[in-house]
């Protein structure tokens, strides 16, 4: 019985959505146009600048062939670029780069480096970074191999100036390595790197932002729905026809929910078809953090729609309401460009919450472990919204 | 089918049912009579469990208001005085919808639906979005969407505001018929002809309290069976016109009332027979005249001391 009824209420909300053909327009037409022109815009300033990748810097005092050799080996890469400094520098201008957040990592690589390897002396290394930071990680374990090598050649110099292969000088250099790599983590636990890093197209913003935007949008603007049933008197009618109130509210919970989920699949895998455009690995986070999302979004209307006289107040409600949650959320604009005040007004609501994890999926790869925080705060906040629309709408149709 | 005792609901300082108590009979079609405001509104939506009452007791199908909601709800069909109907979907969406509601599926669902749209004349605009619908149809279909479920009682909450005569007499058909497949009716009106043409037995309510109750000929009784003159004279002879008209036969009282001359009397003929020769003497001339037989109009204007109509 319950079930009928529940079923009832979402074909009942989507007939009603169905029988107004504008509605597709707002569901479909209008966030597809603002993903691809906005996309477009956003596409054009990270491929300049933000997005490059981080750079690693290098101070060589040394200028030696040795050192030439082992900075070739470091290379560039994908998540760091080598950047070798026009003065000499120090051990300490090195640390303090790091230290100040300028750099994930430095390198120093002190005067004496290669004269100490030619007299196969130890030959230290000084490399700072952080560890927080996936570029200073890559960095490093692409520094630790070019040492190896480095180290490894020295064997093969050796051996060579022996005339033979001289196993006993091997063993030697195998184990008091003439490359001594000293890396020193500074932890900058606070300064995460900006997702934006990994990101390579400003649709992989748009395309997630707007789908979460518009499917807010849509659903506070059925508050509308609900002010309207409650007084044409349609409402009252449902009531007589439930079996309970709680029966009620769920049918009213779902029947939005369902229809914000298919509007999200049709958005999300519009966007699949754009440049560049994918959700990272995880389509458990994504169905997860979509369905959170929605839910959240279906009881916040829920709950506003009790607040609401008029359908004038409904209107505002819902225009206002979503406008904050798509601006101050990071919809418009990625959170990584703005303040940590705003960044952290954006975390205590679902939108800056939801886009952080599309983010943290596209730009980092991150799963459902990396962003448990995320999801888990979006499933405290749906059941808070569920407890108070089921609490207000209790009052409403007793 | 029924009962109704003591009951009371307050909306803070207004008590909006007060004391209200009356039974109704299976099969029967209850009237219940009153201006804006009187409390008819509340008293339905206490009965269709929709309010709870603040003192006194209510059954519905022998169940209680306060305790058996669901199970009353079950077997009531409601029309409220709002057009509670879905205006983007259609006549039929809107039926179907509320037979889904109640469980009705499948071949079942789609006769109940057909049925309905026949019996209230819609089955041509079936297919047409509500929001397009006269009042008339609209009213019609706000009837229909009460009796989805082949509910035991109707509650009807003045289904006939707004419509043309045409429309509304439709309408009081569909009622009775619906009544004579053995529906009991429980209807608001605030017309009087209605009540008198369709209602069984008749409760009039006023501020709350239910100021007469019966069947409509004990409630005429209950007025005396005095026939009422009416008239105004051409020209200003009323106090003489009283003076005499007092000592004719079969005549109680002679005098101004609501803005007209009136005589009271035990049949209106002879008395309006003794007016003309009194005005042919004397050569005067009417202004107007009428004969007023009892009826729940008059019933109502002494209860109340206020006309009935909008
Ligand atoms: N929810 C409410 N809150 C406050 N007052 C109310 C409420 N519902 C009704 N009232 C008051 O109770 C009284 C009775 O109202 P009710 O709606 O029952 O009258 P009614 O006979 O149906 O009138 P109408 O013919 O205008 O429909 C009125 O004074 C009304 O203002
Ligand atoms: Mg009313």
């Amino acid at each position: 019985m319950t079930s009928a009824v529940i079923r009832t209420l979402v074909l009942l909300h989507v007939r009603k959505i169905l029988a107004e053909k504008s509605n597709l327009f707002w569901m479909f037409g209008m966030p597809i146009m603002f993903t691809v022109l906005m996309g477009m815009m956003f596409g054009t300033t990270s491929s300049s600048g933000p997005s490059e990748a981080p750079e690693v810097t290098v101070y060589d005092a040394s200028r030696s062939a040795a050192s030439g050799d082992l900075i070739a080996s470091l290379g560039g890469r994908e998540q760091y670029r080598i950047v070798v400094a026009d003065t000499v520098g120090s051990e300490d201008l090195a640390r303090q780069l790091v230290d100040d957040g300028r750099r994930t990592a430095a390198l120093w690589i002190p005067a004496a480096f290669d004269d100490s390897l030619t007299a196969g002396r130890p030959a230290p290394l000084r490399f700072f970074f952080d560890s927080d930071r996936a570029s200073a990680q890559t960095s490093r374990t692409a520094l630790a191999e070019a040492v190896r090598r480095l180290d490894a050649i020295q064997g093969g110099r050796h051996a060579a100036g022996a005339g033979e292969f001289d196993q006993a000088v091997f063993d030697s250099l195998w184990a008091e390595p003439r490359v001594v790599l000293a890396a020193t983590t500074l932890g900058r636990q606070q300064q995460e790197e900006s997702a934006l890093a990994g990101m390579s197209s400003g649709f992989q913003h748009t395309g997630p932002s707007y789908t979460l935007m518009f499917v807010m949008m849509f659903m506070l603007m059925s508050v509308r729905d609900i002010v309207l049933e409650r007084r044409a008197g349609t409402l009252t009618r449902l009531r007589l026809g439930a079996a309970s109130s709680t029966t009620l509210a769920a049918g009213l919970f779902l029947g939005p929910l369902l229809v914000g989920l298919a509007q999200a699949a049709v958005l999300l895998g519009f966007n699949t078809l754009l440049p560049s455009m994918d959700y990272g690995d995880s389509v458990a986070t994504l169905i997860v953090v979509m369905v959170l999302f929605t839910g959240v979004s279906s009881a916040l209307a829920l709950v506003a729609a009790t607040f609401c006289r008029t359908t004038g107040q409904a209107d505002g409600m819902g225009m206002t309401v979503s406008m904050l949650m798509a601006s101050l959320g990071g919809l418009w604009w990625p959170l990584e460009i703005v303040p940590g005040f705003m960044k952290q007004l954006a975390l205590m609501l679902p939108s800056g919450r939801a886009i952080t994890v599309f983010h943290n999926m596209i730009g980092r790869g991150w799963g459902l472990t990396e962003n448990a925080p995320h999801l888990l705060w979006l499933v405290g906040a749906l059941l808070i919204l569920m407890v108070l629309a089921r609490v207000r709408l209790r009052r409403l149709i007793a | 089918m029924i009962q109704v005792h003591e009951l009371g609901k307050r909306f803070g300082d207004v008590k909006a049912v007060d004391g209200v108590s009356f039974t109704v009979a299976a099969g029967e079609i209850f009237g219940l009579l009153g201006p804006n405001g009187a409390g008819k509104t509340t008293t339905i939506s206490i009965l269709a469990t929709l309010l709870p009452p603040d003192s006194g007791r209510a059954s519905v199908c022998g169940l209680d208001v306060t305790t058996d909601g669901e199970a009353i709800r079950r077997r009531i069909g409601v029309v409220p005085q709002e057009m509670a109907l879905y205006e983007e979907l259609t006549a039929e969406q809107n039926l179907d919808v509320f037979g889904r509601l109640y469980g009705l599926k499948g071949d079942q669902l789609k006769r109940r639906v057909a049925e309905l749209l026949e019996l209230s004349e819609l089955t041509e605009h079936a297919r047409r979005p509500v929001k397009g619908f006269s009042g008339g149809m609209k009213r019609r279909l706000n009837i229909m969407m009460g009796l989805v479920h082949a509910p035991d009682v109707l509650f009807l909450d003045e289904p006939t505001v707004g419509i043309d005569a045409q429309a509304r007499t439709r309408i009081l058909d569909l009622i009775r018929g619906m009544n004579e497949q053995g529906l009991t009716v429980l209807y608001t009106t605030h017309y009087l002809e209605e009540a008198e043409q369709l209602c069984d037995r008749i409760g009039v309510i006023d501020h709350g309290r239910l100021a007469a109750l019966g069947d409509k000929e004990q409630l005429i009784h209950e007025i005396g069976e005095s026939d009422a003159v009416r008239l105004l004279l051409a020209t200003d002879r009323h106090a003489d016109l009283a003076a005499d008209a007092a000592r004719w036969p079969g005549v109680s009282w002679a005098g101004f009332r609501r803005g007209k001359f009136e005589i009271q009397c035990d049949d209106g003929a002879p008395v309006v027979a003794r007016l003309q020769t009194w005005l042919t003497e004397d050569g005067l001339e009417l202004d107007q005249l009428e004969v007023i037989r009892p009826n729940l109009e008059s019933l109502y204007l002494k209860i109340t001391g206020r006309a009935l109509r909008e």
